[in-house]
């Protein structure tokens, strides 16, 4: 598997961002920080992450290890995309 | 929290409770599987739990909330309050916990600080999400030690959504074992005395997995079913149809989750003219408060527990309220009512529907 171009990256982003405003803002597009922590600020919760996780192996095709379930690779919208990026082109 | 339980609560409850034991009693399959938890406060009413020999509070508790979240504190007076009040079921998972300072494991370990001098008044449910033998077995021990048991009551597949979840289910790894063989093994060892599934994405993938031949004809494939049910279920990929009717006809118990579809619901139905400070004042439902319609939407189905997340003590005190002193199924008048007020679509697009299969409390 190659690694993701620029443009699939911003798609990966989009599409997580998309995710997110649907799910946890109530379709309400108020701007967030790509590095937000999703915890702190209360955005999504302990099930609002197996939620996210469930769309991301959905959406991605991969299973998150439960290793994985960490705030380094979930916490934000940066990480998020960082982390599914790097399971892509690994 | 009121204490008291009308005549005809009691009642049913004993009737119930009897009904359940003299079919056990009668029937050979179930005479193994007798109860290791102690008789209800008689505080809440019970239900059998499908073939299981047991008979469980129709409330349960769930393992999120506080108990993941928040102080430790509150987490352990509420699990406390909660056995206290007569629950005896308590639905936790691997998984719950996220972050600092609750990381995956905190409702397990949480759980396990009272139960451990509590174990014979609870029946414990916990999952696995794992999809590989040896992960379920390594899930399993790692849940034993956080819950400080040596037993699991229900060991449950956690959150079978898609069909690739299916797949991996009944994927052979090297050795020619798969995860669903893990469950299997733990529950003919005696190290689980059940074993369940739990979905709240699509009960066709469920069902899928209940369609699955056994390995062995004389034991049941799963002995209970957790799934997503509440008042919008019939408006997108329904539970209580094909699924929920199938696990009862296989004598499987029926848990449900999401009675507030992620506090969703009642959001919705405060925007309604027919409520006002959370009760409804016009309609079939007049004089009910949007809790008690939630619970008892549910508690009108064959189900046997509803689990519910419980975000602070007030909450666990109006919830065992209800189930204490209101928990009369709703009419069917009453039934299409609620349905008719959670059609209006929230702006989530394609995976609207789903909102309402999830619950954050």
């Amino acid at each position: 598997m190659s690694s993701p171009t620029q443009t699939e990256s911003a798609t990966i982003k989009d599409q997580v961002r998309s995710f997110i405003v649907s799910n946890y803002l109530f379709g309400e597009d108020r701007p967030f920080a790509e590095d937000e922590s999703f915890l702190q600020t209360g955005l999504i919760d302990s099930t609002g992450i197996l939620e996210l996780v469930h769309f991301i192996e959905q959406t991605f095709g991969f299973t998150v290890e439960d290793e994985e379930m960490v705030p380094e690779n979930l916490d934000s919208l940066a990480n998020v995309s960082r982390y599914v990026e790097g399971k892509l082109g690994g | 929290m009121s204490n008291k339980l009308s005549r005809r609560e009691f009642l049913r409850g004993v009737g119930i409770a009897a009904a359940g034991t003299a079919a056990a009693a009668c029937d050979p399959l179930l005479n193994p599987r007798t109860s290791r938890i102690n008789p209800s406060h008689g505080l809440l009413p019970v239900r059998p739990l499908g073939g299981t020999g047991e008979q469980v509070t129709l409330l349960g508790l769930g393992g999120q909330g506080a108990i993941d979240g928040g102080e430790e504190a509150e987490a352990l007076a509420i699990i406390e309050e909660a056995i206290d009040g007569g629950i005896n079921y308590i639905d936790t998972a691997y998984v719950y916990g996220w972050g600092t300072p609750n990381p995956m494991g905190t409702s397990e370990r949480r759980i396990g600080i009272v139960t451990e001098h509590r174990r014979n008044e609870v029946f414990l449910a916990t999952k696995s999400r794992s999809r590989t033998y040896s992960g379920v077995m390594s899930d399993f021990n790692t849940s034993l030690s956080r819950l400080r048991t040596d037993y699991i009551d229900l060991y449950q597949v956690h959150n079978i959504g898609t069909t690739n979840d299916v797949h991996e289910l009944f994927e052979e790894d090297g050795f020619g074992r798969t995860a669903m063989d893990a469950f299997a093994r733990l529950r003919d060892e005696g190290k689980t005395r059940f074993i369940g599934i739990t979905g709240h994405h699509d009960p066709t993938q469920l069902l899928s997995v209940l369609d699955r031949p056994s390995s062995d004809p004389s034991a049941p494939v799963f002995d209970a079913v957790l799934m997503a049910l509440n008042a919008a279920d019939r408006h997108y990929r329904p539970f209580q149809d094909d699924l929920l009717q199938r696990a009862v006809s296989d004598n499987m118990a029926v848990i449900v989750m999401k009675v507030t579809g992620m506090n969703h619901l009642l959001d919705d139905l405060r925007q309604r003219p027919e409520v006002q400070d959370d009760t409804f004042i016009d309609g079939p439902l007049s004089g009910i408060g949007l809790m008690e319609a939630c619970l008892r939407y549910v508690y009108s189905f064959p189900i046997s527990c509803a689990i519910v997340g419980i975000s602070n003590m007030a909450q666990l005190h109006e919830d065992l309220d209800i189930a204490a002193t209101r928990s009369d199924p709703l009419s069917p008048a009453q039934r299409d009512a609620l349905e008719s007020m959670t059609t209006a679509t929230p702006p989530g697009g394609p995976r609207a529907g789903d909102w309402f299969k999830i619950e954050r409390y």
